[in-house]
């Protein structure tokens, strides 16, 4: 063994031109990958942070009915490990009346809190800023109240002013002016207060019946996400109660939590694409270095050493060098990585914190030295089992026979790159559908690629035809070239294909998720109306045309309970509690609830049918009602199109048919179902009203909540612009995310093409003198690789883009509910990208090469 | 005289070490004559057929090869008279592994843009005795076959001058021996000038003259 490493780091220093090249290409490639990895890190880190402010704890326990003395010991048992501070919170509507000039009554969301809380994120206030220890002990001790900006106007309240809520008086200490908690639990209904939780009995808001939502939140110890997900998971073996939620930060808001998941396993795909195009990347780097030792393999066969001897040589010096090239990569990223992170911090919004950690390392170790290894395996392995005679001929005269066996050597490659994908999915069904579609469509490629290359030969260059026949020299020749080289065109084409499918799927994916961030560039309301009773529509409309109010989106809400769906009793089932996945989480957690429901025999623009009929008309009375389910909703309730559900409204039972499903576009925040029910069913049920009122200058939403608390003293208004605000400013966050993705990806694909044309040339530099010596010119020659591989990345790319469209639709059904654009315009780019990069790359390659003067086949 | 070099010199740079390969050589040849170089290896017997062929360019000195000084003309200008007059026959044969045995030898007619290029390298085909072999690759072709091949490619196109360099230093004794014969009759048939490099003294007296290339000079023997 000592001989060969001997033997191994002598030929090494003997070939440093080599060994530079190949080092100082792999580390462009691992350090690519390495900014990449980091950067998934660290926005995956802040976007974690963001979810935990607006949950404002790590894991939080949450029902209508407060935890007994005993559910709450249970749970302290359960997270005692991990227990750092926490909190808990009262939240219910109540009258409040102001005890300002005009003594104003409205409906209010009381919030009780306790000391610790929030326990992420803040309430900054108007005067005091940001809320303190002592600003809570007065809330505690001096009976004051934190009120929201919408509370003071409405009821004409400032601070120093009184409000009487319940039994008590609280004096008003500060005005709210940002708080990050508030989207944790959507749009409310009702301006919101902030009191001390120690008032809550004496209040006498609570009593029997009442209905008040209670709110436990731990912050724990650093604890992985799965371990906190089993912790969830035994307190909700615990509680055994479906009117317990538990909440972690990625299910803290309905919509926040949707698009995190999105984009998580988003990150984890990308990571995937950029692991694997990494990897054939290198593959195409150690091809080559294997290759220009096929006369040294028949030297050493010659002068008696062992095939095994031969094989650790190789394997050695692959090692090394793949090592190096992580190592130089690993320095670069510690020194690059921070100086990027401002930059990106800058342009997304959020705190981006890029450093190597031993994560990215370990991953870029598999790729530079394991993987490459285990991709250049088969082909050392056949190298080295040739005759002598046959290797001494060098690589140009190396018959390359394929035999079926050979397809098993690349079974480790599949192993790795299969327990790689779930590794960074943290998905076996994202890691394995992942490898899966590569090997299918790597599959399909080669055995489809050289049979059509075939083809082509024949139909187009069939035997004593002239080459200057097909269009030009230039033209006839780079085709012989890709039609003659089977394998080194398939392996080209596949590489670039795959690759190029990889990174069209991150982008489709890209436009798609920003579609569903991002939303329509319509006007996002200001204000959300609630509690509009049905004889208080009319005049509301005829008032705000009066005023000129942009009233939009006035739908009724009924509030039901699922009964039975397919005659089936809707409770939380039994043994359900090993969620396999997030949608299994979110069907469980959706049971047994009370639900709103509307009725409309119209879509608003945001909604679409995706499966099924728009409702016949107004419910005849005869026969089952028809019913229309958010698709993603119906998943969860296990409802399909055609199944019945009976809906109980103040106990009365109604039984319908579901008739379509439909897409809804949550993040337009209009008022929208899940459920919707056609007209004639649920009209005469209790019943109010919610609208919207679309955006408005600051000043102009004051005076519209005055001019309609005026005249219609009952209707809660709430200001959502802030909180829109707050979750738009995550999206625009993520959306940024996305794209910075995106194109580091790119930057990953660009070294893989790179690589390939690097290969390709320098297995032609022999054609190259060849073709100077009969007196091509060198604007010839060029021509000729020019074409060949623009014909090459043109045809891969067209294939790659084609084939994004089948693997992402499939994709976007299964990971993104349905969540698909298709964005010609980018394929087009991307078309045109490749080929101008082809060529770029192409003349920068051959320059190389044309370097080596012809008297060289002399020698 | 259809070569006529004239104080040629070639230095190669190893290190700080400066090596002179040709010293002021000189060397004239006649039309259509057959002329053998030979020389201990090392003696610079590929370096001169380089700068002879137009593949390299040498320190000082000039080259006329068909009444033009090669060593002035640009790099395209002396792609364009490269393939007009001069062919080339390499030990390694050097066949393009891509193309079949015809299409290498249609190559450097449709480089040269030549409208019977089909028929003239079918015949070409024949005169070497390949005509079943046309469509086949170098790796199915064996190592006579594939000189062969390379000498109709150089022949083909009805050159000034044929550099061979060793033709047969890959074969065996006897298919070498036939490969010569094969070269030395087309050349003659063609009228073609013929510069052998060999280290072989049999086979350079089969040419009309030798030259030794010794301390840098080339003498006639």
């Amino acid at each position: 063994m000592k001989l060969i490493l001997k033997l191994a780091f002598r030929e090494l220093k003997n070939s440093k031109k080599f060994a530079l090249f190949f080092i100082t290409n792999l580390s462009i490639g691992i350090l690519g990958f390495l900014i990449l990895h980091s950067f998934k890190l660290s926005v995956n880190e802040s976007l974690d942070a963001r979810a935990k402010i607006l949950l404002a704890s790590d894991i939080s326990i949450s029902s209508r009915k407060d935890l007994s003395q005993n559910q709450i010991e249970k749970i302290d048992k359960i997270l005692s490990p991990y227990i750092l501070n926490r909190a808990n919170i009262t939240g219910l509507y109540s009258m409040g009346q102001g005890e300002a000039k005009n003594k104003r009554s409205r409906l209010l969301l009381i919030k009780m809190i306790s000391n610790n809380y929030p326990l992420f994120g803040q309430i900054k206030l108007q005067n005091y800023g940001v809320s303190d220890k002592a600003l809570k002990a007065d809330l505690k001790n001096q009976k004051e109240i934190w009120i929201s900006k919408d509370m003071a106007h409405q009821l004409k309240l400032v601070v120093g002013d009184y409000l009487k809520l319940g039994k008590l008086r609280f004096k008003v200490r500060d005005i709210i002016v940002e708080d990050t908690t508030s989207s944790s639990a959507g749009i409310s209904l009702a301006p919101k207060l902030y009191l001390h939780k120690r008032y809550q009995k004496d209040l006498g808001l609570i009593s029997q019946g009442s209905v008040a939502s209670y709110t436990y939140q731990y912050e724990l110890s650093k604890t992985g996400l799965e371990k906190i997900k089993i912790l969830q998971k035994e307190i909700l073996d615990e509680l055994n109660d479906p009117a317990f939620k538990v909440l972690l930060p990625e299910n803290s808001s309905e919509q926040v939590g949707r698009v995190l998941n999105y984009l998580s396993d988003y990150l984890g795909l990308v990571s995937l694409v950029a692991i694997f195009l990494s990897t054939i990347g290198a593959a195409f780097l150690f091809q080559d270095f294997v290759f220009k030792k096929i006369v040294d393999i028949a030297i050493l066969k010659s002068l008696g050493l062992q095939t095994k001897s031969i094989f650790y040589l190789f394997s050695s010096q692959l090692l090394f060098l793949g090592g190096t090239s992580v190592l130089i990569s690993s320095v670069l990223g510690g020194i690059l990585l921070p100086l990027g992170s401002g930059i990106l911090s800058d342009a997304m919004g959020v705190p981006v914190s890029l450093s190597l950690n031993f994560e990215s390392i370990l991953v870029s170790f598999i790729i530079g030295m394991v993987l490459t290894f285990i991709i250049s395996f088969p082909i050392i392995q056949k190298l080295i089992s040739k005759k002598t005679h046959d290797l001494f001929g060098g690589e140009k005269n190396l018959v390359w026979d394929n035999s079926k066996k050979d397809i098993l050597k690349f079974l480790p490659l599949v192993i790795a790159m299969e327990v790689l994908s779930v590794w960074q999915s943290h998905s076996l069904l994202i890691g394995t559908a992942f490898t899966l579609i590569l090997i299918i469509s790597s599959g399909v490629l080669f055995l489809f690629i050289p049979y059509l290359l075939t083809l082509l030969d024949k139909l187009f260059i069939s035997k004593d035809k002239l080459i200057q026949n097909l269009v030009s020299i230039e033209f006839g020749l780079s085709l012989r070239f890709l039609t003659r080289a089977k394998i080194a065109t398939t392996l080209t084409f596949l590489s670039i294909c795959i690759g190029v499918m990889l990174l069209s799927l991150i982008s489709q994916l890209e436009v798609s998720l920003n579609s569903e961030l991002l939303g329509d560039k319509v006007k996002k309301p200001s204000l959300f109306m609630f509690d509009i009773q049905a004889e208080q529509k009319k005049p509301l409309e005829e008032f705000s045309r009066e005023k000129n109010i942009p009233l939009t989106g006035l739908t009724p809400m009924v509030r039901a309970r699922i009964s039975k769906i397919d005659g089936t009793e809707f409770n939380r089932e039994d043994g359900e509690k090993d969620f396999q996945t997030r949608e299994d989480e979110q069907r469980v957690r959706f049971r047994n609830r009370g639900i709103n429901l509307t009725y409309s025999n119209k879509l608003n623009h945001t909604q679409t049918i995706v499966k099924g009929k728009p409702f016949d008309g107004i419910y005849s009375g005869e026969g089952n009602f028809e019913i229309s389910l958010d698709q993603r909703y119906a998943k969860r309730i296990n409802a399909k199109l055609g199944s019945t559900m009976t809906l109980d409204v103040l106990g009365v039972e109604f039984r319908g048919v579901v008739t379509s499903l439909r897409k809804i576009k949550w993040t337009s925040f209009l008022p929208n179902f899940f459920i919707t029910l056609q007209e004639g069913v649920v009209e005469d049920a209790p019943q109010s009203y919610l609208g919207v009122i679309d955006e408005l200058s600051e000043k102009r939403q004051l005076d519209v909540q005055d001019q309609i608390v005026e005249k219609f003293p009952n209707i809660s208004m709430i200001n959502v612009t802030e909180l829109l605000n707050k979750i738009s400013s995550v999206f625009s966050s993520m959306s940024v995310a996305i794209k910075v993705m995106a194109y580091l990806c790119i930057l990953v694909g660009f070294f893989v093409v790179y690589a390939i044309i690097q290969n390709q040339l320098r297995k032609k530099e022999y054609d190259i003198l060849l073709l100077k010596s009969f007196g091509m010119s060198s604007k010839q020659i060029m021509k000729i690789f020019i074409i060949q591989f623009l014909k090459i990345s043109f045809t891969a790319t067209v294939f790659g883009c084609g084939l994004s469209l089948l693997v992402g639709n499939l994709l976007s059904q299964v990971f993104f509910d349905g969540v698909w654009q298709i964005d010609f315009v980018y394929f087009l780019s991307i078309l045109l990208i490749m080929c101008l990069m082809t060529v770029l790359l192409v003349i920068f390659c051959a320059s190389g090469v044309y370097k080596k003067p012809i008297r060289s086949l002399l020698e | 005289m259809i070569i006529n070099i004239n104080s040629l010199t070639k230095k190669y740079t190893q290190g700080e070490k400066s090596l002179s390969v040709l010293d002021r050589l000189n060397f004239k040849v006649e039309e259509s004559k057959s002329i053998a170089i030979i020389g201990k290896s090392g003696s610079g017997k590929s370096t001169f057929l380089s700068l002879g062929a137009g593949l390299d360019k040498p320190d000082s000195g000039e080259i006329i090869i068909h009444g033009k000084d090669i060593t002035r003309l640009s790099e395209n200008e002396l792609t364009q008279f490269r393939a007009k007059h001069i062919g080339i026959i390499f030990q390694q044969f050097h066949l393009m592994q891509n193309l079949t045995a015809l299409e290498n030898i249609l190559l450097p007619l449709e480089i040269l843009g030549k409208e019977d290029a089909l028929i003239k390298a079918n015949e070409q085909l024949a005169k070497v005795g390949l005509s079943e072999r046309g469509h086949h690759f170098p790796h199915q072709l064996s190592g006579g076959e594939k000189q062969r091949v390379a000498i109709a490619r150089a022949i083909v196109t009805e050159p000034n001058i044929i550099f061979a360099d060793e033709p047969s230093g890959n074969l065996d004794d006897q298919t070498g021996e036939e490969v010569m014969e094969l070269l030395f009759e087309l050349v003659k048939h063609s009228q073609t000038t013929l510069v052998l490099v060999t280290h072989d003294n049999e086979l350079a007296k089969k040419c009309d003259d030798i030259y030794l290339l010794q301390e840098h000079k080339l003498i006639k023997q």
